[in-house]
């Protein structure tokens, strides 16, 4: 047996940078945390190779004497808890004292700082958690932060990255978040020179959500307020014509904390029950207050997730709010208040993954659903919940998801006439204009050539704006701006978490199918045996481009079995 | 409330009042007809909320009153009372008594408390145009209007009234119809308002041919009145795009076809289209028009027209249901059809002053 030893300070700053960082976004929401905490009026973020050359964080905040900045880099080293006591009260959004050993251990680290009582500032240098120099040097009080060459020395951690693209977005991402959420301050972030995100202090909410997701958003979302019991909830719920076909659009914040948090998620899916239809999602922007006391924020490494004293009451909260919010007049069921509130009979896309609001995709299939033997021709005996379709195939009984279903038939047909040269595209008399997000524009910047070759002419149209020219012709009157926010959230998932692998046009027309979907139609017999019969004609008919399955069957003997006969 | 009145004039107005009844509404009392008796006349008002009709026919009025009942049991007891006159009682309590012969009616009516009023543009300046005239108009537009909610400026008319113009549009943002007529409007008039598609189709079925009506404007509401008919509308509060912009300039090239037979055409050749493969080609060349349409999984059509072509050959995709329901709706003999080349749009003109506008469609 080996004898147990304290592992060196180097080896473990890495392994706990390996919880604290898991990408370049992980830096920079950490750094930023920071400079929030510093009391910053101003932060300015720059990145350059999607976070993997450079990060620079900028603020105007306290600063740090030369003693303070030299602990800063241990581990455990923090100004903002003093004691186990004081984690139940954590007003900051940093108490672990982690973040910048973690991320010193992984990267070519720099750190330049100075305290109001400071003649000179310090520079630190560090390398792969190694201090190199410290050094002194002028600067207005405040710290600034270089992060180079990330993961240089934890080449593991450097395979598993995306592309910068992706990366970009999500640093995009945790700026927006953090934004969201400290109105009083300015962010700005600026990509290799160009400024992508720049948001002012401002007075209202509302100015905040125009700035950084569009007005677009803004005009689609009623104001949000209500409390109990020591909930307070305010934010914006989209209408419920505004809706997406992921979450990514709803914003969750607890205590001014960007967090994942399947209670909430659950609570604004209660809040919009009946109606959305189904496969849909709102768009929203929650704040829940609870107190410091009442939510634990230790439980997660990155701070990603929030444990509440009464999960429950939080959950029914939001419920109410948004549902007051969106039916004026009718009180939120008849229940007393306090009463437990159970949760929506069915969320569709099965219980919110953590990963949805603030971490990258993880691949929800692992690839394509293994094929099953399909039967040549079914009889549709019923539909159940708008979704659901029962058949009656020689083998046994099979049951159809009727939105993946349809999603497959569309896919394998406009792939079909994509690659016949067969889409027939309508150009608009005046081209219509759709203002989307910073992450969403980049996105969709990038795709406007595939876009193009599937029969969407889509032209920038200044900042953030984008003008939709022409459409294909089996695009129904739909909303425009819908549509192209479905497109980004599809080609968002990139290749990894598609079944479909083909041609990045292929890919493109999967996104485009979404939003052409049949959702929570009652659909005459005729119509449905309709569905099925292409679906059976379809090449792979047991699972949707996205890689769900379409279909679930049980053979008559399995049932015959299970009724013991 | 007690009355006598013709059961045919009776039925007329009933008629004209239930069509923006729907069946299936959330507030009970839209599904009403609100009856009111006064000295010599009883007149029935519907409404949506978005849409109101009033109409009146002259009665024997022994008792003034008023009262709501559900419209589409009325009518039917109406139409299927086999007399040439009708008694009607309504006691305090909304209670309607039709009582003939060895018929006997007792319907539970609301109480005209719960009614929504209809805008009152009592006082209001109004204009006069000729009911055919403004038919015309309409019928020129309307179908071009935007079915999709979602495009909520462009699910209305525009009419637009100025010095002595008065111009009709409707668009779906993919072609637009546009109407101008000159003249007979001169009024210290102008307005700039869109009239809900709903609100239009009703109009088509209660306007004649023949008078005048005239227009009156509240700041979101219209109101028409008919001869003994007044329709209110909400107006889209919204902004209708610039439609001035969307008019091409000069066209390279022009042809003069029959408008009959580029229809029936243009009808057969959409037989072969499908819903993804919807547009037909039409090709110009020294031979004349060919139009063609083919959709892979179902078949082709070729149709050609003797035309004297002298301009550059080309050919344009269109959707052939948006050319085919501009021609349905013209009466002219031939029609003009300009276009300059495969990505602008094309132009249907006659004789007066309608135009439209249709985008074409490119196959990738
Ligand atoms: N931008 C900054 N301005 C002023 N002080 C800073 C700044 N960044 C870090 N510090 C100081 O360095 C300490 C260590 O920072 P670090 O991020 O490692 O830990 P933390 O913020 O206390 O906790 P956590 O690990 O949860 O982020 C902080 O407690 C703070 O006192
Ligand atoms: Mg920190």
């Amino acid at each position: 047996m080996q004898t147990i030893t304290v592992l060196p300070e180097s080896v473990a700053n890495k392994i706990a940078a390996g919880e604290v960082i898991e990408r370049p976004a992980s830096v920079v929401k950490e750094l930023v945390e920071n400079s929030i905490d510093s009391g910053a009026k101003t932060i300015t973020v720059e990145i350059e190779g999607g976070g993997l050359s450079l990060i620079a964080v900028y603020d105007d905040g306290c600063g740090m004497s030369r003693g303070d900045a030299l602990l800063s880099i241990e581990r455990h080293a923090t100004s903002k808890i003093r004691s186990a006591n004081d984690l139940g009260d954590i007003v900051t959004l940093g108490f672990r004292g982690e973040a910048l050993p973690s991320i010193a251990a992984v990267s070519r680290f720099e750190m330049l700082t100075r305290d109001e009582g400071s003649l000179a500032g310090t520079r630190i240098k560090m390398a792969g958690g190694r201090l190199l120099d410290v050094l002194e040097e002028a600067r207005p009080s405040g710290t600034t932060v270089w992060v180079r060459s990330l993961f240089y020395n934890t080449p593991v951690r450097k395979k598993f990255l995306r592309s910068a693209r992706t990366e970009r977005n999500h640093i995009i991402r945790a700026v927006v978040l953090l934004a969201l959420s400290h109105g009083n301050i300015t962010f700005r972030l600026v990509d290799s020179g160009k400024e992508v995100v720049y948001s002012p202090a401002r007075e209202s909410l509302r100015d905040r959500v125009v700035d950084l997701l569009g007005a677009d958003f803004a005009d689609h979302c009623l104001p949000v307020r209500h409390a109990r019991d020591g909930v307070i909830v305010e934010g914006y719920a989209g209408n419920t014509g505004a809706t997406r076909s992921t979450r990514r659009d709803q914003y969750v914040f607890v205590n001014s904390r960007p967090v994942a948090s399947p209670e909430i998620l659950r609570g604004i899916a209660g809040g919009y029950r009946t109606l959305l239809p189904g496969g849909r999602h709102a768009v929203a922007l929650v704040f829940v207050e609870t107190g410091t006391a009442a939510t634990d924020v230790n439980v997660h490494p990155a701070k990603r997730e929030v444990r509440f004293s009464k999960p429950a009451l939080v959950e029914g909260v939001v419920a109410e709010a948004i549902s007051r919010t969106l039916r004026p007049g009718t009180p939120f069921g008849t229940r007393e208040s306090g009463a437990p509130y159970e949760a929506p009979a069915a969320v569709t896309e099965g219980p919110p993954t953590k990963e949805e609001l603030t971490a990258p995709p993880v691949p929800a299939v692992a690839g394509e659903q293994a094929e099953m033997p399909v039967e040549r021709s079914m009889r549709v005996v019923a539909q159940m919940k708008g979704l659901y379709i029962v058949c009656e195939a020689e083998e046994g009984l099979v049951i159809i998801d009727q939105h993946a279903a349809h999603e497959r038939v569309l896919y394998e047909r406009y792939v079909r006439d994509y690659r016949a040269g067969a889409v027939h595209v309508q150009s608009f008399l005046i081209p219509q204009v759709v203002e989307l997000g910073p992450e969403e524009s980049s996105i969709i910047s990038r795709h406007i050539g595939g876009l193009a070759a599937i029969g969407y002419d889509i032209k920038p149209f200044g900042d953030r704006s984008f003008a939709v020219g022409a459409v294909p012709a089996h695009v129904s009157d739909a909303d425009v701006t819908t549509l192209v926010r479905d497109m980004v959230a599809g080609m968002e998932e990139g290749p990894g978490r598609h079944a479909v692998s083909g041609t990045v046009e292929e890919r493109l027309i999967a996104a485009s199918c979404r939003s052409a979907v049949k959702r929570g139609d009652v659909l005459e017999p005729a119509h449905l045996q309709k569905l099925v019969d292409e679906l059976l004609g379809c090449e792979r008919p047991s699972s949707c481009p996205h890689g769900r399955p379409t279909m679930w069957a049980r053979s008559w003997d399995e049932l015959d079995n299970s009724f013991k006969r | 409330m007690k009355l006598k009145c013709e059961r045919e004039s009776l039925q007329s107005i009933l008629h004209r009042v239930q069509g923006i009844v729907s069946s299936r509404t959330a507030i009970p009392i839209l599904a009403n007809v609100m009856l009111e008796a006064r000295e010599g006349e009883i007149s029935l008002t519907t409404t949506d909320l978005d849409v109101g009709i009033r109409c009146t026919c002259g009665a024997e009025v022994e008792e003034a009153g008023a009262t709501t009942i559900p419209v589409r049991r009325f009518s039917g007891i109406v139409k299927e009372l086999n007399l040439p006159e009708i008694t009607i009682k309504v006691s305090e309590e909304n209670v309607l008594e039709i009582r003939h012969g060895r018929s006997y009616f007792k319907m539970l009516g609301l109480s005209v408390d719960d009614f929504p009023k209809l805008p009152d543009f009592s006082g209001k300046e109004s204009f006069d145009v000729e009911q055919g005239v403004f038919k015309d108009m309409l019928r020129k537009t309307s179908y071009a209007v935007s079915q999709d909610e979602t495009r909520y400026a462009l699910s209305g008319v525009l009419l637009e009234i100025k010095e002595d113009m008065i111009v009709v549009v409707g668009t779906d943002g993919r072609r637009l119809a546009l109407i101008e007529k000159q003249g007979e409007f001169a009024r210290e008039f102008k307005k700039n308002v869109i009239i809900p598609g709903k609100a239009v189709n009703e109009l088509l079925r209660i306007m004649g041919d023949e008078g005048t009506m005239s227009i009156s404007f509240l700041p979101n509401q219209a109101g028409f009145r008919i001869g003994a008919t007044l329709l209110t509308t909400r107006l889209i509060d919204a902004h209708f795009p610039n439609y001035t912009q969307v008019v091409p300039g000069e066209a390279k090239e022009k042809v003069v076809l029959n408008r009959e037979e580029f229809l029936s055409a243009l009808r057969r050749a959409a037989l072969l289209t499908s819903e993804r493969s919807n547009s037909v080609k039409m090709q110009f060349s020294k031979r004349g028009l060919e139009i063609t349409a083919v959709s892979p999984e179902i078949g082709e059509a070729k149709e050609e027209i003797d035309l004297a072509y002298e301009g550059t050959e080309m050919s344009i995709a269109f959707n052939p249901y948006y050319i085919m329901e501009c021609l349905r709706n013209l009466d002219d003999e031939d029609i003009i059809f300009e276009f300059t080349d495969p990505a602008s749009p094309g132009v249907i003109k006659n004789e007066q002053s309608f135009l439209y506008v249709i985008m074409p469609m490119r196959v990738t």
